[in-house]
């Protein structure tokens, strides 16, 4: 069943033919099961593709890096433009 | 390894406790904080071997009615292993602040000596050949492992079946993590550690009324530990108090060339701020709108930790969260089951049955299993965008408070870990729970707040926290055991 092209709600049926072809076994409920539990994800990502988003954004490799890294460490207090009282000593 | 050192929870049961009776004045020091224990066993004023008695003493009582263990060790190992530290401390070799330390790790850390079940059939039996870089530091430290504390089957969920929550023994935890909050709170242990993939320190943590930090992505090595989710899993302390987190963090952090996501920067030391104070700091929170589901408990405890830091001499301000934050909650639950079933290939090609009969697991990475490449990897773009507009959110202030949230010790049902927590695992930026109250329910179950703070601000955080916990005296209270 197609709600829109890029959302396929897939049937239980097809959830075995996927999972066979993956060399997955399944028990005794379980392919409707799945295709259920897989429909929630279906709208999560409808939710995703419809965030605009430059195509040539490349995934991040590296989460996080540390302020110090682009810029000089700033004690807090100080995130507010202004004077800020120092935290003292450390 | 002997099979002395490879006792089960029941075979210690069978050695060690006759009979569940009352509590003994040697369990009285296992109430001790790390920070506590440790000044004490530092100043020559304490030995390990009392504290590791204490703490035995208080597991053999109270252990069958939380049931926060997986797997003890051996309790003579244990001893022995106390008194070689207190040995060393007699030589004036004192390693720091977790030489001679009871600890336990969650289920899913792997070590040599015990087994590492992550709860589930698939590996009731596996005994890892090496200990997970978390145990090794731990030991390297001079803690002492007592036991791999309880967790739902693969870490998935937000219960810990099989654990009681020690507020009250007719409900759960919270999870995943939730043997270790358990233990933690009923002073079975002195600290413990967990893993939070979507929450999973700090919602057993905020349930069972004690701290739980999630540090910054990279920060803490994986390796070693079962996953659920290799780039939004992270491991961290759950402890009675800030300090102890700061010093349980100091032992386990740091560059690990073994864990690909790592990070190879400096560790501070975590405990040097803590008592800077917060005068004149700026504390983002999230705008009314974002909390219209929180429970009002949750909020009037929220809005009671946001006078206190006033009067700290914060300033508080509300900052929306970023426009992606929507599209970041989906992107959380994408990736998560899509890592999880990349994981979880090489045991989805055997027979169903394996997982057990219970299983829910299975269906839900078979689902995730069946997720796009193209959609999987569209959701790390977004969770790119995500991260850099929150690093914008952060830029008028020094850290960003919520309130806790109840997915905790309901028996009715867990609802999933809020967008306010997941969203610090999507993001990797460290976020911190302490104690802020008790809800209006009878008996009272505690309630949480959470502090926020920039990658590998980890000290920020901790001062944030340490200040509020001790303008106040809510992780001083313990569950009437």
């Amino acid at each position: 069943v197609a709600r829109e092209p890029a959302h396929i709600v897939i049937s239980g049926a097809l959830v075995s033919e996927l999972c066979a072809l993956q060399g997955i076994p399944l028990a005794d409920g379980d392919a409707e099961a799945v295709a259920a539990i897989y429909a929630e994800y279906v709208d999560l990502i409808a939710a995703i593709e419809a965030t605009e988003l430059e195509p040539e954004t490349a995934p991040p490799l590296r989460l996080v890096v540390p302020r110090f890294l682009d810029s000089p460490p700033q004690p807090p207090g100080n995130a507010l433009p202004g004077p800020r009282p120092s935290p003292g000593p450390q | 390894v002997s099979e002395a050192q490879r006792l089960s929870r029941r075979d210690f049961f069978r050695r060690w406790i006759p009979a569940v009776g009352e509590p003994s004045p040697e369990e009285e020091l296992a109430a001790l904080t790390i920070a506590e224990a440790g000044r004490r066993m530092a100043a020559r004023d304490l030995s390990p071997v009392e504290v590791m008695r204490a703490v035995l003493a208080r597991i053999q009582r109270l252990e069958p009615k939380i049931g926060a263990f997986v797997t003890l060790a051996d309790p003579e190992r244990c001893l022995d292993l106390a008194r070689e530290a207190e040995a060393e401390m007699g030589e004036g070799r004192y390693r720091g602040k977790l030489h001679g330390i009871p600890v336990a790790v969650k289920d899913t850390h792997y070590t040599r000596t015990l087994a590492t079940t992550a709860r589930s059939p698939l590996l009731a039996s596996f005994v890892p050949a090496l200990d997970a870089t978390v145990v090794t530091r731990l030991e390297q430290a001079g803690a002492i492992l007592v036991g791999k504390t309880n967790l739902p089957e693969w870490s998935f969920g937000g219960a810990t079946p099989g654990t009681h929550n020690p507020w009250d023994v007719t409900r759960d935890p919270g999870g995943s993590s939730g043997g270790s909050a358990a233990a933690v709170a009923a002073d079975l242990i002195l600290g413990s550690t967990g893993g939070d993939t979507s929450g999973s320190i700090r919602s057993p943590a905020m349930a069972c009324g004690v701290v739980g930090f999630k540090p910054t992505f990279g920060r803490v090595s994986c390796h070693g530990v079962v996953p659920i989710s290799w780039t939004l899993d992270h491991v961290g302390p759950i402890t009675k108090c800030v300090e102890d987190a700061a010093a349980l963090l100091g032992g386990i952090a740091g560059y690990d060339p073994r864990d690909p996501n790592s990070a190879p920067y400096p560790v501070p030391v975590f405990t040097a701020r803590l008592r800077s104070g917060i005068k004149g700091w700026a504390i983002g929170i999230p705008p009314e709108g974002v909390l219209a589901t929180y429970a009002a408990d949750a909020l009037r405890a929220f809005q009671q930790a946001l006078t206190v830091l006033r009067e700290l001499g914060a300033t508080v301000r509300e900052v929306p969260p970023p426009a992606t934050f929507s599209a970041a909650q989906a992107c959380q639950r994408v990736i998560r089951i899509a890592e999880a079933a990349a994981y979880h290939r090489q045991y989805l090609t055997l027979p169903a049955e394996r997982y057990g009969a219970g299983s829910t697991v299975r269906r839900q990475v078979v689902a995730g299993s069946l997720i796009p490449v193209p959609a999987y990897q569209r959701a790390q773009q977004v969770r790119g965008v995500f991260i850099r507009q929150l690093q914008q959110t952060f830029a008028g202030i020094d850290v960003y408070m919520t309130p806790g949230w109840r997915t905790i010790a309901d028996p009715t049902g867990f609802p999933s870990s809020p967008a306010l927590s997941a969203m610090f695992n999507l993001s990797g930026f460290p976020a911190i729970v302490v104690p802020a109250g008790f809800t209006a329910d009878e008996p009272p179950l505690p309630i949480g707040i959470q502090v926020a703070g920039r990658p590998f601000e980890e000290d920020v955080v901790l001062a944030a926290a340490y200040a509020y916990e001790q303008a106040t005296e809510w992780h001083t209270r313990k569950p009437p055991l």
